[in-house]
């Protein structure tokens, strides 16, 4: 079904026939594969670029905002933790006070008082000593009462052991003026509970008739201080209050770490420079988000708030990490969330490329068929877009290179069929192709007609004119009427005429030739 | 927040696929460009290639320590291959057999299976195990490469029009190919592996469930879409061929790599024993009866496969909910 010519220096001809007989003739059906990168693949990695450009933006715009918006939230959230926890300090004080003022309001106290200062009678001072106990009873959260005269002497005192704190009250705790309460100071006891002491002057009908001292139990202190709800892992409210000791904590901490200056309390002595509780102490109220560490050396956000009748410091705060963390978490997600909705992207992308590519390489095999001689090859066109319109293109084409195959096919038969001598010579002394009758007439096969010069069949005699006729034709003169003698392959010789058409664009010459009998006859 | 779950381990799995299928890529373009024979590139790159997602997932489970996502991984993904994707393609066409190693490996398959079986019995898979697996593993390959070496004068490797179309010619393109996959691959086993483990956490059961159920399903889509697709046109010899070596490659490469790297051992829970690794025997045993038979697997018995899979899913689900015993 294929015979193939070689050709020297014009590559690789072949001539074949397919099954409905047409003749054709093709370069070779070897498919040369781009080298570049398919459809899909761009698409994808024009993707990727754009994905990876989208998501480095976005990320760094998002970054940007959510680290914002979590900071400031997180500072608001402190603010308003610290307010909160101010207003709740501020009424527990007043509480405090109210209570001392209370107990300091009872009349038969002071008139049991003052009676006691005129006579130093043991039975007032009993009196006294009921009362107080009804007040410590009626009164919450009292620890201790103590009553004193006039010349600042004990008169009675409830709740407390001979070694306590109020024995070893300094001068100063005793108030100069009748009104007001005046907080003396705050200490934790070793389970854990704040107490505070106040100490208000007596007076009967604006007569100073003594002084008195109360110490209170803080518990609401400690309730406060320690409900952690909305303070997130690590979050917590600080009282703190400063002595010369040191500054410390009014209760136990959330933390509680080895070798702290608390004891069993749990309340702790803060000794750290940078710790935020110096910022509440010294009046330094506000957010802080940088440079602070607690007592565990976290770096902390901290809102500090200061309370001035008891010089005390109110600190909340969060372990910076906590919030980073946080944030941290949001950026993850967010990263995490763009990066697949990005890869169903390419997925999208991929099978966009695959339904580009796929219609573009059934087009290229259906060429493929009917380059290898299959002309009623068509290219399925279902789409209706470019692609489509391209299919359409191809097809008319092929309609149309089938129709003028069948031409030239009808042609051939004339080719095939003619009596006289038929063929495409170069001016480089070759045969290109010969036609049958060639064969029937000088009994060379067509392969050994094109593998030499055929002026190597002409007669010697007719070279030397043969060659001029060449030249002629190479000038584009059309040869009528020559004549020469050509070699039978039973080595006879027969007379040919010639007529022969140069085509100047392929330097190709169409020759006819007639075998005449006798030369004389023409 | 279960559906942004389901879209993160959808995109990883894409970056995973195109990942992997970048590198291999990229990678048969290098060993092109050195002269290193098709039959040498098809036996090693493409083949270990085309598991690179499942090893980069398993690898990243394993040093993350989730090793029962690693296990109910393989073993759930062998399940798959024979129920879900050769279930599915029999259900569309007929399971025809092409190569003549398929009864050799089948076999192979189920003696990887046993052997998985036995090296599980004392509860634990760890490295040793995992080097025995690895063992295996090589005299496999060796065995095949072997053969293939005998048939080499039949051996054609024919690349698929979109290879011989995307494969990079020029060093910079090859290089781009490499690492693009090479970065692709872990971005995507680690969504995967984020997503399976976050919903392991929210649906409050082990990772081996989700390993098993949720992850085999999702790694194993890929081979049902290439393979149903295969169906449909008709083209399904190469079909079994393909889960049997996949399974055979789960056990022994993905599985051993994953126990060797793995800091601590896998633990198998008695819940295998009565439930994961008699269905992963049972299948095996199954379709290798098939392929010793020549029989083909037709439409009856892909619908057997697939409700096989379905009551194996089910009673998966109902068990974790402590519904059934």
């Amino acid at each position: 079904m294929l015979a193939r010519a070689q050709v020297a220096g014009q590559g690789l001809i072949k001539v074949w026939k397919n099954a409905q007989g047409h003749g054709q003739v093709g370069r070779s059906p070897k498919i040369s594969y781009p080298r570049g990168v398919d459809i899909r693949t761009k698409l994808v990695f024009a993707l990727v670029a754009v994905t990876l450009g989208s998501l480095a933006a976005f990320g760094m715009v998002m970054d940007d905002i959510a680290d914002t918006m979590i900071s400031e939230a997180a500072q608001d959230q402190l603010e308003g933790l610290a307010a909160s926890g101010e207003d709740a300090l501020e009424s527990i004080v007043d509480g405090w006070r109210e209570r001392v003022q209370l107990i300091a309001s009872r009349t038969q106290l002071r008139v049991s008082l003052r009676d006691y200062n005129a006579s130093g009678d043991s039975g007032d001072a009993m009196r006294i000593g009921r009362i107080l106990g009804d007040a410590a009873t009626s009164v919450k959260s009292v620890a201790a009462l103590a009553v004193f005269d006039t010349d600042q002497q004990l008169v009675v005192q409830i709740g407390l052991r001979a070694d306590s704190t109020l024995d070893a009250l300094e001068s100063e705790a005793f108030p100069d003026t009748p009104d007001g309460v005046r907080y003396l100071g705050a200490y934790v006891t070793e389970h854990g509970v704040p107490r505070v002491a106040y100490s208000t002057q007596l007076t009967l009908d604006s007569e100073h008739v003594g002084y008195l001292f109360v110490l209170l139990n803080g518990n609401r202190l400690v309730d406060l201080t320690s409900d952690t709800s909305g303070l997130g892992e690590t979050g917590e409210l600080m009282v703190v209050s400063s002595d010369q000791a040191g500054v410390r904590t009014l209760h136990a901490v959330r933390h509680p770490i080895d070798g702290t200056a608390g004891g069993e309390s749990g309340a702790i002595l803060l000794d750290g420079e940078d710790d935020p509780a110096l910022l509440a102490l010294a009046n330094e109220e506000g957010v802080f988000t940088e440079g602070l560490r607690d007592y565990r050396g976290e770096q902390v956000w901290a809102a500090t708030r200061f309370v001035e009748e008891t010089e005390w410091g109110l600190v909340v705060k969060f372990d910076a990490n906590e919030k980073k963390a946080t944030i941290d978490d949001f950026r993850g997600r967010l990263y995490t969330l763009a990066l697949s909705l990005a890869g169903i992207g390419l997925l999208v992308a991929v099978f966009l490329g695959f339904r580009l590519s796929k219609p573009i390489h059934d087009l290229a095999a259906v060429a493929n068929r009917i380059r290898e001689g299959d002309l009623n090859a068509r290219a399925h066109r279902t789409r209706e877009d470019e692609i489509g319109l391209l299919a359409h293109t191809f097809n008319d084409m092929a309609a149309e290179l089938q129709v003028r195959m069948a031409e030239l096919h009808e042609y051939h038969k004339f080719f095939d069929v003619s009596l006289d001598l038929m063929c495409i010579a170069g001016t480089d002394g070759y045969f290109k192709r010969t036609n049958p009758a060639f064969t029937k007439v000088l009994g060379w096969t067509e392969e050994q007609l094109v593998s030499k010069p055929f002026l190597d069949l002409v007669h010697p005699d007719d070279v030397e004119a043969t060659q001029n006729e060449i030249d002629k034709l190479a000038r584009g003169v059309p040869t009528i009427s020559f004549l020469n003698r050509f070699r039978r392959s039973d080595g006879s010789w027969i007379y040919l005429r010639w007529n022969s058409y140069p085509d100047p664009e392929t330097g190709l010459l169409y020759a006819i030739a007639r075998q005449i009998e006798d030369p004389q006859e023409a | 927040m279960e559906l942004l779950l389901f879209v993160q381990l959808a995109g990883g799995l894409v970056y995973l696929l195109l990942g992997g299928d970048v590198l291999v890529r990229g990678a048969v373009a290098l060993a092109r460009r050195y002269h290193v024979s098709p039959m040498v590139i098809a036996l090693t790159v493409v083949a270990f290639g085309t598991s690179l997602p499942e090893l980069v997932v398993v690898v990243e489970a394993a040093l993350t320590g989730y090793p029962g996502l690693v296990f109910g991984n393989v073993v759930g993904s062998n399940i798959a291959n024979i129920l879900l994707v050769a279930g599915a393609a029999a259900f569309v066409y007929p399971l025809t057999y092409g190569e003549h190693s398929v009864r050799r490996d089948s076999i192979v398959m189920l003696a990887a299976t046993v052997l998985l079986i036995g090296l599980s019995l004392n509860g634990t898979l760890g490295r040793v195990e995992g080097l025995i697996l690895l063992a295996g593993l090589v005299g496999v390959t060796l065995a095949t490469m072997r053969e293939a070496t005998r048939m080499y004068r039949g051996f054609e490797v024919k690349p698929p029009l979109e290879w011989a179309l995307g494969l990079p010619t020029n060093p910079w393109m090859i290089a781009l190919f490499i690492v693009i996959g090479a970065i692709g691959l872990p971005v995507g086993a680690h969504l995967v592996v984020d997503a399976s483990v976050e919903m392991a956490t929210r649906l409050g059961v082990d990772d081996a469930l989700i390993g098993l159920t949720i992850l085999a399903f999702g790694t194993s889509l890929p081979e049902l879409a290439t393979t149903v697709m295969a169906a449909i046109q008709k083209r399904t010899e190469v079909a079994i061929g393909t889960v049997v070596g996949s399974n055979i490659f789960n056990i022994l490469a993905i599985l051993g790599v994953g126990a060797v790297i793995s800091p601590i051992p896998f633990t198998v829970s008695q819940e295998f024993f009565t439930l994961n690794f008699p269905v992963m025997l049972g299948t095996a045993i199954l379709l290798s009866v098939f392929v010793w038979l020549r029989k083909p697997v037709g439409r009856p018995a892909g619908i057997v496969f697939l409700a096989w899979y379905v009551t194996y899913i089910a009673l998966l689900v109902l068990r974790s909910r402590g519904l059934v015993g």
